[in-house]
């Protein structure tokens, strides 16, 4: 048998030896006075000038390996075994940490990507006024989302003004655009309420984030760039991120964007409808009325702004296929994430 | 809005098959739901965005198909005109103007009424709508092809003439349907002059509706409020594909263009009949805009080059008429297009037929804010990673509880926001605080069988006078947290549990200084409850919570200990930045003293009797051991006291150390009648 050989069987039969006794039988056989190892080794003197080194050399190395072999296989076995005082494999003394809530994790996620960017984080009141939810974000007196089938509205009144539980992120804009003259670059995660009856995709609670950027001359190719740029970042350098018209009355023009499908990658599977996109945000430019509501002088400024709703893109991301889960607060479903 | 691919083809000549015209729709404003094929024909499913009521009949969807790949419109779509004048017709009486702009009612006599013929029926079924009979069939027909609700009345049922006008309340009209409705008084009929023979522009009564004997029809072209129709469909909860049309507004300028049009089907159908009257009452002229747009501005506010010629082109495509001005287009809007109202809404249109695609994306230039970030934010994100390293999970529950349950946890309903027009009574009233919600997890848990918790929550809470943000958390059953699962060594939660994490929370956030106050709340259990104040502000109430409460939430077989934060009295004493303190070279000594006090002796009493002596080589007091019961006499209870002593000036010496600790003895011995063990 030539050395090579040796070695490979060898490494074999110490790699399955699952006792301290076999191994020392093996390391009889290899290694010991009789082995073929040792042999070779005191044969070498009837071997030609030539061949001698090449062999002795080849002979010897072979011991070292399949002595190594043996050794740290020896002390594994030590390890293991309590001989050496602790059995590592017992369950380390742990502290359990708490986790977050998923939700809270992406409106952070979602959040910091725009604050990367330069936005700054702002969050507004759950109870608004209509001026704030409606008027002042060019949403007509009979437009179908003032009807309380569609808004909260709260028994109390405040100066004359109905109150009402913000239906969209959106009277952050009206708040912080009153407050404040651009550059603006804010972002705004929050919870907002709309009277759906509870169903596996519909909650009447629910958490969206808005975004706006007033400054002079921002363009429409700008919000395309950037929420662009957003959708790379979040959902990663793969995705593919298309724009359609859509109606919204606090922007014009307006969009909502799609990216391709993170489930079948555009293929098209059940989750996308087998169309290859997953519908992600609304956008647009901010309407001119909005922009009067708020006092800024006409043609001034222009500006871009965006919300998307977060229970939407958890679920797409992480695979939950049931929004309640979010607000049962099971602890099975805490612990998860 | 469903079509089918060759019916639109009698409108438009496509140069593109279905497949290909479903995407250039969805990504021109018009989503293509579904695309199905059906036999010869594919069947498109579309969603129709509010702003766009032209969209909802075939002629539109063409206009758009024609702008989007330039396609012509064919003629038989021209020749839908109107031979119809006004004349002294059929008698119609319309009360409100505002209510009903434009009303038409075109006699027809001598109609046959029968099943449709085969296309008639297949095109009426491949939209999703059922067959009825040649005459109603022809009035969906008509509705599809031009965006115009028609309603076809049986004449010889009406009563002498037609009076539009809105309900006494308490009216009743059987419908179609055979259902009998109950109206109030801002709903709009349609009536005879007897009773109601229609709920305007929803549905038609049962008994005037067409049927197989009927000879004579009133055809019915209107145009109403949509504020009013909404109001109706909502209140009544009937809505019909009139409805959906009227709601959104149709285009009181095509009325005699459907008249003509529908009576052309009719006489297709029926060979015999003839029109007898038309009458045709109020406003002849719909939606009229004349929009300036600069095509610099245009160029700039989209961050594309279009061309001044490609501009007009669009535009024209879509129906638009354009007048070229010295560095602008004049742009006349026509009364199907009553979305189109400042030049910013004719910048996407432009971008729409365009392409937002082939807008190429460019990055803002991003300047420094002029807001700033919220400081509030930053004691919320602290808190909370000191309660995740105490191993609890967050929790989200909803803002909205159920009355019932607000008050019986002790959260007074005269300090509660109430909902208008609540979901639910479960959902009812905004929450006082985030307790309730945070229990009724706990409740679902240990109902499947997670009965050891540790959770919180940050959120806003509501009453009368404002909305705060608030930090609660909740803890039940064993806590395992720093237990070697191994081992098996169990910690009951307690209120000194649910006292460490708060202590946390406040240290982190450079709040020391905290007194407890005995808490009268319901929700807590007396005596084991307390306010945590900081000088006269609270900061949080802390405690076992009340067996009762628990029982309210049928949770009975375990304590649960709670603790909310009262964050925006936090944030107004809260110290982030704590500078750099030296600390002392020299080594230090730890002495215990194992005492015996009365059980009315508190332990802040003993830590403060030490405190006042003013030793400054005290470095740290803890608390090593505490035991009641066996060995220790009845009313009192041990404690031993580890001292850390440790001067920054020299080595404490054995006698520095004998005298600071006997003085301590002294004095714990004449303020607090301590003993020694």
């Amino acid at each position: 048998m030539d050395i090579t050989n040796i070695k490979i069987i060898a490494e074999k039969e110490i790699a399955q030896a699952v006792t301290l006794e076999e191994l020392e039988t093996l390391r009889i056989k290899y290694l010991g006075k009789k082995s073929q190892l040792s042999k070779v080794l005191s044969g070498l003197g009837k071997l030609s000038q030539q061949e001698r080194p090449l062999v002795g050399k080849a002979a010897n190395e072979c011991k070292i390996i399949i002595q190594s072999l043996l050794e740290e296989k020896v002390s594994a076995f030590k390890i293991n075994s309590a001989e050496s005082g602790v059995d590592i494999t017992l369950p380390g003394i742990r502290k359990e940490l708490g986790k977050e809530h998923i939700i809270s994790t992406v409106l952070k996620d979602i959040s910091d990507v725009f604050v990367k960017m330069g936005f700054c984080v702002v969050q507004g009141p759950e109870i608004e006024t209509e001026f704030n939810n409606f008027t002042g974000l060019n949403i007509p007196l009979d437009h179908p989302s003032r009807e309380s089938f569609d808004t909260f509205y709260i028994k109390t009144e405040k100066n004359r003004e109905r109150l009402l539980l913000r239906s969209h992120t959106s009277p952050v804009q009206i708040r912080v655009m009153r407050e404040n003259k651009p550059p603006l670059a804010v972002v705004v995660p929050g919870k907002v309420y709309r009277p759906d009856a509870v169903d596996a995709s519909h909650s009447f609670m629910f958490h969206q984030v808005e975004g706006f950027l007033v400054d002079k001359n921002i363009k429409f190719s700008d919000l395309k760039g950037m929420l662009q740029k957003f959708a790379v970042e979040f959902f990663g350098s793969q995705i593919k991120m298309r724009f359609r018209p859509h109606f919204f009355p606090f922007t014009e023009p307006s969009a909502e964007a799609d990216i391709s499908c993170i489930i079948c990658q555009g293929r098209g599977c059940s989750v996308c409808g087998r169309k290859g996109w997953l519908e992600i945000l609304g956008a647009g430019m901010i309407h001119p009325n909005v922009f009067k509501h708020v006092g800024y002088k006409q043609g001034a400024y222009s500006g871009f702004a965006f919300g998307m709703g977060v229970e939407r893109i958890a679920m797409l991301k992480y695979g939950i296929n049931d929004i309640r889960l979010f607000f049962e607060n099971d602890k099975r479903f805490l612990k998860q994430f | 809005m469903k079509f089918t691919y060759n019916w639109l083809k009698d409108y438009v000549s496509i140069k593109v098959g279905p497949e290909k015209l479903a995407e250039i729709l969805t990504m021109s404003g018009l989503e293509v739901k579904a695309l199905t094929k059906k036999a010869d024909d594919y069947i498109f499913d579309c969603e129709v965005t509010p702003n766009r009521p032209d969209l909802l009949s075939l002629v539109g969807i063409a206009r758009e198909v024609c702008a989007l790949t330039g396609g012509h419109i064919k003629t038989s779509l021209n020749k839908i005109k109107s031979n119809i004048k006004e004349k002294n017709g059929f008698q119609v009486l319309v009360k409100d103007k505002t209510a009903c702009p434009r009303y038409m009612a075109v006699v027809v006599k001598d109609v046959c009424v029968g099943g449709s013929p085969a296309w008639l029926k297949k095109r009426i079924e491949a939209i999703g709508l059922r067959s009825v009979n040649n005459i109603v069939d022809i009035t969906n027909y008509s509705l599809w092809e031009l965006g115009q609700p028609i309603h076809a009345f049986d004449l010889d049922k009406l009563n002498k003439q037609i009076i539009v006008r809105f309900a006494n309340p308490g009216e009743k009209i059987t419908i179609i349907d055979g259902k009998t409705m109950e109206l109030d008084a801002r709903t709009l009929l349609i009536c005879d002059n007897a009773n109601p023979v229609a709920i305007a522009g929803i549905m038609g009564g049962k008994e005037t509706e067409v049927k197989k004997e009927t000879k004579n029809l009133l055809l019915e072209f209107a145009c109403f409020d949509p504020k009013i129709i909404r109001r109706a469909t909502r209140n009544l909860g009937l809505s019909s594909d009139s409805s959906y049309r009227f709601e959104r507004g149709v285009d009181l300028e095509v009325l005699p263009f459907a008249a003509k049009r529908t009576l052309d089907l009719i006489k297709n159908v029926s060979k015999d009949c003839c029109v007898k009257q038309v009458t045709d009452l109020g406003t002849k002229t719909g939606y009229k805009k004349t929009i300036i747009l600069e095509p610099d501005k245009l160029n700039n506010v989209l961050g594309v080059s279009i061309t001044d010629s490609k501009i007009s082109r669009i535009l024209k495509s879509l129906g638009l008429k354009l007048a070229k001005l010295e560095n602008s287009f004049s742009v006349k809007i026509p009364s199907f297009r009553p979305d189109l109202s400042i030049e910013e809404d004719l910048f996407e249109e432009v971008a729409r037929i365009h392409g937002y695609s082939n807008i190429k994306n460019t990055q803002p230039y991003i300047k420094f804010n002029s807001v700033k970030d919220d400081p509030a934010e930053n004691i919320k994100r602290i808190a909370k990673q000191s309660l995740l390293r105490e191993g609890f999970f967050e929790a989200i529950t909803y803002s909205l509880l159920s009355a019932a349950l607000a008050e019986e946890l002790g959260f007074a309903n005269t300090e509660s926001l109430e909902l208008l027009n609540p979901l639910s009574q479960e959902a009812s009233v905004l929450r006082p605080s985030l307790l309730p919600g945070l229990l009724q997890v706990v409740k679902n848990n240990i109902a499947r069988q997670n009965k050891d918790l540790k959770i919180f929550e940050i959120g806003n809470i509501f009453n009368k006078d404002k909305e705060t943000a608030r930090l609660a958390f909740v803890a039940t059953g064993i806590d395992y947290s720093a237990v070697n699962s191994r081992v098996n060594v169990c910690v009951e939660t307690s209120t000194l549990h649910l006292k460490g994490v708060m202590e946390n929370i406040f240290s982190s956030l450079g709040i020391e200084d905290v007194e407890f106050l005995p808490c009268h709340e319901k929700l807590f259990h007396r005596g084991e409850s307390f306010i945590a104040k900081n000088k006269s502000t609270t900061l949080a109430i802390i405690g076992k919570v009340e067996k009762c409460a628990l029982e309210s939430m049928e949770i009975k077989s375990q304590d649960v200990f709670a603790c909310e934060i009262y964050l925006d009295s936090v944030k107004k004493i809260a110290k982030l930045l704590s500078g750099f303190k030296p600390y002392s070279q020299y080594p230090f000594v730890v002495r215990d003293i194992s005492l015996l006090v009365e059980d009315k002796v508190v332990f802040k009493q003993i830590i403060s009797t030490i405190k006042d002596l003013n030793i400054l080589s005290i470095e740290e007091i803890k608390l090593a051991d505490y035991y009641k019961g066996k060995h220790i006499p009845k009313g009192f209870k041990g404690l031993t006291v580890s001292i850390k002593y440790r001067s920054d000036q020299h080595t404490l010496t054995d006698s520095d150390i004998n005298s600071m600790h006997d003085n301590i003895k002294q004095a714990l011995k004449t303020k607090l009648e301590a003993t020694f063990r």
